[in-house]
């Protein structure tokens, strides 16, 4: 960034610098401490030029480029500092007999089949419960048309709907938590 | 045109309180959640923690071979500085501290029935006897309900009706316009679920309701009598 920066203000002063500022530099050119200027052939200024363009131009690339950087996924870069002693960290391999192996896999089999269960109890429980207010919808319209129209607008109060808990541990009443700033330190991802 | 109904609209509330605590774990739940830990234990590469604490091991039984040939220990000491045993003891004191004080791993026991804090791990429902404005009438155990006035949606009637149940301003959110359920016996019910968020303390305005209690969805259908007031509720009763 600070490279571009230096040479489009470059850019600017050259483009800038007015004719008589241009003039005012004539006198001093022929101090003694001043390095005399080289004439050069028009051909290669223009040559220079071109590679200088060309230079910037690829630095633009580069720079868009690395702006557009997605966030980084820590737990899929490598951890350098870890890797470096990895041998150290690798445990003895574990041997199970094959009592081990059948807990686990019966284990395996029976959590998934009441979580089967669950998702089957859920789903009775869903569809029971449209059951029942499609038929009470039903009845007020019935009865009371200006009512159903009522009851079938949306209630856009209650989104979205955030929930939070239940906790582990019940909540400690009269608590006074202690006294101190809190600070986000989560990086930041434009 | 307007055409008189024969039916009049009351509207009942279901006036529940989530669960404050989780429910422990089932016995398959259990044992699959340790299995799988013993296996991610097994399957992982060893952390910073538990070198030192490999570290700190071999220190220590060097210090002691060099404690028996009576040499100098103070270098070694200055090295092994605080080892991760010790931090351990320091961290289970500090948790025994915690536990002594605000008293954790045990959940109050409430037996009061009226207590919206009893039996933190379920849902708990509102449950009342309404005198409907008759002196020495109790109704059986029902929701609060409330007539519907004219000129009302269902969702304000269902808003008054809590307004007339409790004295104090009791925090709770409406799910919805629309009622969930129907039961009609001599008068149609139509039910709004309401779900009370605020734990606190809750008070019963005693002009209405004669007697109340919080109960769970099994004591609900133990404590209500009527079948078909059952059946029609029991869609919002599930946990």
């Amino acid at each position: 960034m600070n490279t571009l920066t230096n040479l489009t203000s470059r850019l600017c002063v050259t483009a800038s610098t007015s004719y008589r500022a241009f003039h005012q530099t004539i006198p001093s050119a022929s101090s003694v401490f001043m390095k005399r200027q080289k004439k050069i052939d028009p051909e290669v200024a223009k040559q220079r030029e071109a590679r200088r363009r060309k230079r910037l131009e690829k630095e633009i690339r580069q720079m868009q480029k690395h702006s557009k950087k997605p966030k980084p996924m820590d737990e899929m870069t490598l951890d350098v500092k870890s890797a470096k002693n990895i041998g150290e960290r690798r445990r003895p391999p574990t041997e199970l007999s094959i009592d081990q192996i059948d807990e686990r896999a019966v284990a395996m089999k029976d959590y998934t089949r009441s979580r089967n269960a669950l998702q089957k109890l859920d789903d009775a429980w869903i569809r029971s419960a449209l059951a029942a207010q499609n038929k009470a919808l039903k009845e007020l319209k019935a009865i009371s048309p200006e009512l159903y129209e009522e009851a079938v607008k949306p209630a856009t109060g209650n989104l979205p709907l955030t929930i939070q808990g239940p906790s582990l541990t019940p909540p400690i009443k009269k608590y006074e938590s202690p006294d101190g700033d809190y600070v986000d330190t989560t990086r930041q991802w434009s | 045109m307007a055409v008189m109904s024969k039916w009049d609209i009351v509207a009942s509330v279901i006036l529940s309180r989530a669960p404050i605590v989780a429910p422990q774990m089932q016995e398959v739940e259990r044992r699959f959640q340790t299995l799988q830990l013993e296996e991610e234990a097994e399957k992982s590469l060893l952390n910073d923690y538990e070198l030192k604490s490999k570290n700190d091991q071999k220190m220590l039984e060097r210090r002691a071979a060099l404690e028996r040939e009576g040499k100098e220990l103070s270098e070694l000491d200055e090295q092994i500085g605080l080892t991760n045993a010790v931090r351990e003891d320091e961290w289970a004191r500090a948790a025994q501290r915690f536990e002594n004080q605000y008293k954790f791993s045990q959940i109050p026991q409430i037996s009061d029935l009226r207590s919206v804090e009893r039996q933190m791990d379920r849902k708990l429902v509102l449950i009342v006897k309404q005198t409907f404005g008759q002196k020495g009438y109790k109704s059986p155990w029902i929701l609060p309900q409330i007539q519907h006035r004219s000129g009302e949606t269902l969702r304000q009637t269902a808003e008054r009706c809590i307004g007339e149940v409790s004295k104090n301003d009791l925090n709770f959110t409406i799910a919805g316009n629309a009622p969930i359920a129907v039961h009609s016996q001599k008068y149609p019910a139509p039910i709004q679920k309401k779900t009370a968020q605020n734990t606190s303390d809750f008070a019963v305005s005693h002009e209405h309701v004669a007697d109340f209690q919080w109960v769970t969805p099994d004591e609900f259908r133990s404590t209500v009598n009527d079948k078909r007031y059952k059946a029609a509720v029991s869609c919002a009763l599930s946990e």
